[in-house]
């Protein structure tokens, strides 16, 4: 994925019925709302901060802990379809 | 300030350039201009690109969807360590110190992107913490 834009990572999520993982708030949010907008249906969105929940090696270990009670939340496979969360 | 500047330039070149500008809705000459310096940015960057993303145009590490702001906010958060932030990223090293070159040089803007960048993010969780507080 690392080589494709936000709309190739939107695309890909689309195609595979998946909510989409990011810290890149402004361009999903966009792209969220253009959806929308457009009257279309997503899987939804989770948005994470560095500040808050950092990926470094420190403090991986609680970033995959809170996604992990966030999934054990919504079992279900739509459980975010056309929402926004946050894990903060 | 602006300052006029004739160059001559192949039919063909023009005549691209006025086709990718309409179909940007841009202006030729706007379109130049970011061409221009895009490509002098990269001449002394080669492993700085330059994409579009939904929020606008932005500077990014070639080969890679990260942002050079982005890699500057976890460079800054590793201590400034290239290992620890290239480790991180799980990209060469030399990527990393291509972000932080272009950073020197950019500082202001790359600056003001980040700050941009976390203020919409802020706002929006705040909107987002207060419509989840009608909930419960």
């Amino acid at each position: 994925m690392r080589d494709r834009g936000d709309r190739g990572v939107w695309s890909h999520a689309l195609a595979e019925q998946r909510a989409v993982l990011t810290e890149d708030v402004r361009d999903f949010t966009l792209l969220v709302r253009e959806w929308a907008a457009a009257g279309e249906s997503h899987f939804g969105v989770v948005f994470t901060s560095p500040r808050s929940m950092s990926r470094r090696a420190k403090t991986f270990g609680l970033y995959v802990e809170r996604l992990d009670d966030f999934l054990r939340e919504h079992p279900a496979d739509d459980a975010l379809a056309d929402q926004i969360a946050w894990l903060n | 300030m602006a300052r006029t500047r004739t160059f001559r330039l192949p039919d063909e070149l023009l005549a691209s350039l006025e086709e990718r500008a309409r179909d940007r809705g841009d202006s030729a000459n706007a379109l130049a201009e970011r061409l221009l310096e895009e490509g002098l940015r990269r001449d002394r960057h080669p492993l700085v690109d330059f994409w579009d993303s939904a929020a606008g145009r932005r500077a990014i590490v070639l080969g890679t969807r990260l942002e050079v702001g982005q890699v500057i906010d976890t460079w800054l958060l590793s201590d400034k360590s290239v290992t620890q932030t290239a480790e991180y990223f799980e990209i060469p090293q030399a990527k990393i110190q291509a972000a932080v070159s272009y950073y020197a040089e950019f500082q202001e803007e790359i600056d003001q992107w980040r700050e941009r960048k976390q203020e919409f993010a802020d706002r929006e969780y705040e909107a987002w913490r207060k419509e989840q507080a009608l909930f419960t």
